[in-house]
C-alpha cells in the first residue's frame, strides 16, 4: 500500500489521438500523460473533446488514429474490456439501481464473485467490501437500499465498486472521474476529493474532470487543458492560477467568474413564502423582492432540491402558503405557476428540462407555441424566426433552431432552457443549480442573463450547493438544514466561507459515515 | 448527417447581432434520404410490380388493395394517437371487435341503429377511460395494462356473440361502409379523412407539439406548463372512441361479426405505425408515414401472393416489418446523436 518507486511510472499515455465525425473534428492529435500517484485534471469547455477522449479509452468511441498505453502496455483500439486493463470510469450519472441494496449494487460489476448460475457467497462478498471500505476510510450499511443514500454517498459507492475490480494487490489502476462532484455540495465533494487523493496516494493514476476549478486547485497535481479538440497545455497546478487555467480553456482571459448582482435597495415583495412544508421541507418562510437575487443553499438532501418543485406546483405542500405579487399562489400544477408569472429552470436538465431528441426550436418555443397558432395551424416561419431570435439573445452556438438538442453541448442546451423561460419575463425566476455541468464562460453568460432579469424587476431565487457562486451573485442567502431555515446571510457578510460554516453549523449527526 | 454535426466554435461573435435572417439551411442529403426512403421504396416497388405482374397494370387491383387495407389503416392511425405520447394502447383492435359485436347484437334485439351506434361509441369511451385510469392515474405500465383490456374485451366479444358469428347486419351499416364515392367505398374515404385530420393536429397545432414533448420527456413537458395527464387521458379516450367508430365501420364492411377476428388486427396497425415513424417526419409517429408504410406492406404482400405464396406470408411479412422498423428507428436515433431530426 505504498507508492514507493511509482513516482516515475506513467499510468496513462495518450499520443496523437484523433477522431472525426464526418467533417467535424472531435479530437485532433490529442496527447495526455498521467503519472502514477497523481491526480490529473482534464479541463476544458463543454464540447472541447474531453468526453470523446474518455469514451475512446473505454471503447465507446473508436478513434481514427493515435496510440494509448496504460502502465506501459499498449491498449488496442477499440478496447473491449477496459477494466481488465485497470481502467475504471466513474460518471456523474453513477449507474446505481435505487431499489437494490448497497451490497447488491457493489457486486454487479464483479459478477458477485461467482459464475452465472453458481450461488453467490454473500458472506465472502460482505467481507470483501467491508475490507475495501475500511481501506478507503468510508463506511456503509451494506443492507441499506441505495435510494436512502445521499448523492455524496452514491458517488463514494461508485468509487468503492470500481475499486473491487482493481484488486488490492495491483497498483496498476487508472481511475477516471467524470464530474463526480457536480451534484454534491461542498463538504460532500470534499469527502470525495479526499478519497480521490487517497486512491492516488496508494499508487493509482487518477484523471479528474470537473468544471469546479476550486476543487482542481485544491486536489490536483497537474492539469491538461483542452480546447476545440486539442490539448492546449499541460501545467503543474501549483505553478498556475485559476485565471490562467480559465484563459487556457476559453482562449481569452476572463477576469471575473461571476457577474455581480444589480443594485438593490428594496422593492415590492414578489414572492412571499410562509411556513411552507412538504417533502423534506418544513416551515420555510422567506421573501424575495423585485430586483433581488436570493440564494437558497444547504447540504445535499437538506431540502433545497425539493423547495423549487414545491413553489412551482410540481409537488404538493402539506401546509403553509405562498403568495406571488400579493395574491395567494398554492399552485395545483406547473401550468398554473407559469400563468402566475413563475418560471423554473430545473436542476436536472436531461430529466426535467429538455426533450433531447426534439429540436432546439421545439424546446425553446414550447411555452409560447399557442401564440403562433392560427386557423391554418402553427405559423412555422414565425416560430422559426422567434426561435432564432431567442437563441441569438442568449448566444447559442451554433444558432441552428433546427438541430436536435442532443447536438448541442451542455452549456448551449442550458442557454436554450434559459431562453425558453426568459421570454416569458417571469416575475419570479427560480433557478435550480443553473450552472451545473456548464463551463465557466457559458456559466457567466447564463448568470448575466439572470442578473438582467433581476435588474428588469424579477425576483430571482437561486437554489445551489455552490457557495462561491451564491456568494458572488446573491443579495441574500438562506441556509436550509433538515428542511428548515437555520441562517440568513446578507450581502455585506456574504462569503463562500461564511456560507460553508452556516451549512455545517447544524447538528453534526447528519454528516455521513466518517 | 455528417454535414449537420454542430461544432462548437470559439468565436463569440458568431450568431450574434444577426436577428433578422434565420440561418440559411443548406440542403441536407442524408436527412432527405432518410425522410423519403420509405415513400421512394413504395414507388419503386409499385413500378417493379407493374413491370412484372400484368395484374398490377389494372386499376381494380389497386382499389382492391386500398379497400382491403382501410380497416388496418384506420387502426394504425388510431394507434399513433397514444404512441405519440410514449404510451401504448394495444386494445384498439379488440375495442373495434367488441363494439361491432355490441352494435350488431343490439340491432338484432331491435334497438334502433342510431342508438346502437351511440351505445357502441360509449363503449369506446369507457374503454379509453379505464385504460387512462390504469395508465395515467394509477401509473401502470401502458403495455401491460392495455394488453389486459385487449384480452378482457376479446372475452367480452365472445360473451356478446355467444361465441358465434353474427350475420345479417342491417343495410344501413353496410351502406355506411361500402357505398361508393368515385368508385371507392366510403370506408377508404374515412381512413383518408382521418389521415388529414391527424396530419393537421400532429403537424400544425400546439397540441401536436405537446404530444411529442410528452412522448419525448414527460417531466420537461409538465414543468413547461403542458397539462400532461389531461392530454394523456384525452388521448386514451380519443383512441377508444376512434376504435369503436372503426368497429361500426367493421360490421358494415364485413356484414357480419366474427368474435375471433380481433387478434388478427392486433399487430398490423402497430407494424404500420412504427414503420411509418421512420419516414416523412423521421423518429416521430405521423399520419402520412403510417399511410406510406401500410401501402408498402400491402403491395409487398400482394406481390408475394401473386408469386404463389400462402396466406401465412402476411404474418411473417408484418412481423418482420415491425422488427425492421424498430431496428431502423433505433439505429437512426443513435446515429442522429449529433445531427438533427427533421
Amino acid at each position: 500500500m505504498t507508492s514507493s518507486g511509482t513516482d516515475a511510472r506513467i499510468a496513462l499515455s495518450v499520443r496523437n489521438l484523433s477522431k472525426h465525425y464526418g467533417g467535424a473534428i472531435a479530437l485532433a492529435d490529442v496527447s495526455l500523460t498521467v503519472r502514477a500517484g497523481e491526480v490529473h485534471a482534464l479541463l476544458g469547455q463543454n464540447g472541447c473533446g474531453k468526453s470523446t477522449l474518455i469514451k475512446s479509452l473505454t471503447g465507446v468511441v473508436i478513434p481514427d488514429a493515435g496510440e494509448v498505453e496504460v502502465f506501459g502496455e499498449a491498449l488496442h483500439m477499440p478496447t473491449s474490456d477496459p477494466h481488465t486493463r485497470g481502467i475504471a470510469v466513474i460518471h456523474q450519472d453513477i449507474g446505481l439501481v435505487d431499489s437494490m441494496t448497497v451490497l447488491e449494487n457493489l457486486g454487479i460489476n464483479a459478477h458477485y464473485g461467482a459464475r452465472l448460475l453458481s450461488p453467490v457467497n454473500v458472506k465472502k462478498e460482505r467481507a470483501i467490501y467491508t475490507d475495501l471500505m475500511h481501506r478507503l476510510g468510508v463506511e456503509f450499511d451494506l443492507d441499506a437500499e441505495v435510494s436512502s443514500l445521499s448523492p455524496a454517498e452514491r458517488a463514494l459507492l461508485a468509487v468503492a465498486r470500481a475499486m473491487r475490480l482493481m484488486d488490492g494487490d495491483s497498483t496498476e489502476q487508472l481511475f477516471i472521474l467524470d464530474e463526480p462532484t457536480a451534484a454534491l455540495s461542498k463538504p460532500e465533494a470534499a469527502r470525495l476529493l479526499d478519497l480521490m487523493r487517497r486512491v492516488a496516494d496508494l499508487g493509482a493514476g487518477v484523471v479528474f474532470v470537473s468544471h469546479r476549478l476550486s476543487e482542481v486547485m485544491e486536489v490536483c497535481d497537474r492539469a491538461t487543458v483542452m480546447r476545440a479538440g486539442r490539448d492546449i497545455v499541460e501545467v503543474k497546478v501549483s505553478e498556475t492560477s485559476r485565471a490562467e487555467l480559465v484563459a487556457h480553456m476559453l482562449g481569452r482571459r476572463m477576469d471575473d467568474f461571476f457577474p455581480t448582482p444589480p443594485a438593490f435597495d428594496g422593492g415590492a415583495a414578489r414572492l412571499v413564502v410562509d411556513r411552507l412544508s412538504g417533502e423534506r421541507v418544513s416551515q420555510v418562510s422567506f421573501r424575495a423582492h423585485a430586483g433581488e437575487v436570493v440564494g437558497v443553499t444547504g447540504l445535499a438532501g437538506m431540502g433545497q432540491e425539493e423547495l423549487p418543485f414545491l413553489l412551482f406546483g410540481e409537488h404538493k405542500p402539506t401546509e403553509g402558503h405562498v403568495e406571488i405579487d400579493g395574491s395567494p399562489a398554492g399552485f395545483a400544477s406547473p401550468g398554473a405557476a407559469i400563468r402566475a408569472g413563475v418560471a423554473l429552470v430545473p436542476g436536472n436538465r436531461l430529466r426535467d428540462g429538455v426533450w433531447i431528441a426534439g429540436t432546439a426550436e421545439e424546446n425553446v418555443t414550447l411555452p409560447v407555441i399557442r401564440r403562433f397558432s392560427s386557423w391554418f395551424g402553427i405559423r412555422s416561419q414565425a416560430v422559426r424566426q422567434r426561435a432564432f431570435e431567442l437563441m441569438a439573445q442568449v448566444d447559442v452556438s451554433p444558432n441552428r433552431p433546427d438541430y436536435a438538442m442532443a447536438g448541442f453541448s451542455g452549456g448551449n442546451q442550458q442557454k436554450v432552457v434559459f431562453a425558453k423561460w426568459l421570454q416569458l419575463h417571469p416575475g419570479v425566476l427560480l433557478l435550480d443549480e443553473p450552472t451545473q455541468g456548464v463551463d465557466p464562460g457559458a456559466a457567466k453568460a447564463l448568470l448575466n442573463d439572470a442578473m438582467d432579469a433581476a435588474a428588469a424587476g424579477s425576483a430571482v431565487v437561486v437554489f445551489s450547493g455552490e457557495h462561491e457562486l451564491l456568494a458572488a451573485i446573491c443579495h441574500r442567502v438562506i441556509v436550509l438544514h433538515h428542511g428548515q431555515v437555520i441562517a440568513e446571510l446578507h450581502r455585506d457578510g456574504l462569503t463562500e466561507h461564511a456560507l460553508l460554516e452556516a451549512c455545517e453549523a447544524g447538528p453534526s449527526e447528519i454528516s455521513i459515515a466518517a | 448527417m455528417t454535414t449537420s454535426t454542430p461544432t462548437r466554435t470559439a468565436d463569440p461573435a458568431l450568431g450574434k447581432h444577426d436577428f433578422t435572417t434565420p440561418a440559411r439551411q443548406s440542403f441536407n442529403w442524408g436527412a432527405f434520404t432518410e425522410r423519403w426512403a420509405l415513400v421512394g421504396g413504395l414507388l419503386v416497388l409499385v413500378l417493379i410490380c407493374m413491370a412484372v405482374f400484368p395484374q398490377f397494370r389494372t386499376a381494380s387491383l389497386f382499389t382492391t388493395m386500398v379497400n382491403a387495407q382501410s380497416l388496418v389503416l384506420l387502426l394504425g392511425l388510431t394507434a399513433t394517437v397514444v404512441l405519440r405520447l410514449g404510451d401504448f394502447d394495444l386494445s384498439v383492435a379488440q375495442t373495434m371487435v367488441a363494439t361491432g359485436a355490441l352494435v350488431a347484437q343490439l340491432t338484432k334485439m331491435g334497438v334502433p341503429s342510431g342508438l346502437a351506434v351511440l351505445i357502441g361509441l360509449g363503449l369506446g369511451v369507457v374503454v379509453g377511460l379505464v385504460n387512462a385510469l390504469l395508465v395515467v392515474r394509477i401509473g401502470v405500465d401502458s403495455f401491460v395494462a392495455t394488453l389486459g383490456s385487449f384480452t378482457a374485451l376479446s372475452g367480452f366479444a365472445y360473451l356478446l356473440t355467444n361465441s358465434r358469428i353474427i350475420s345479417g347486419i342491417p343495410d344501413e351499416f353496410v351502406n355506411f361502409s361500402r357505398s361508393q364515392l368515385l368508385g371507392i367505398p366510403l370506408i377508404s374515404w374515412y381512413a383518408w379523412a382521418l389521415v388529414i385530420v391527424l396530419w393537421y393536429v400532429y403537424q400544425r397545432t400546439p397540441l401536436g407539439r405537446y404530444s411529442l414533448f410528452i412522448g419525448g420527456n414527460r417531466n420537461a413537458a409538465r414543468l413547461s406548463g403542458v397539462p400532461v395527464n389531461r392530454i394523456r387521458t384525452g388521448a386514451y379516450v380519443v383512441s377508444g372512441l376512434l376504435a369503436s367508430f372503426i368497429g361500426v365501420c367493421f360490421i358494415g364492411y364485413f356484414g357480419a361479426v366474427d368474435p375471433s377476428v380481433g387478434s388478427q388486427y392486433m399487430l398490423q396497425p402497430f407494424a404500420a405505425a412504427f414503420l411509418g415513424a421512420t419516414a416523412i417526419s423521421v423518429g416521430r409517429f405521423n399520419a402520412f408515414g403510417t399511410v406510406a408504410a401500410l401501402y408498402l406492406l400491402t403491395v409487398g404482400i400482394t406481390a408475394l401472393q401473386l408469386l404463389g405464396a400462402q396466406t401465412w406470408v402476411s404474418n411473417v411479412f408484418y412481423g418482420v416489418a415491425l422488427m425492421v422498423a424498430v431496428t431502423a428507428a433505433k439505429l437512426a436515433g443513435s446515429r442522429r446523436g449529433g445531427g438533427h431530426t427533421r
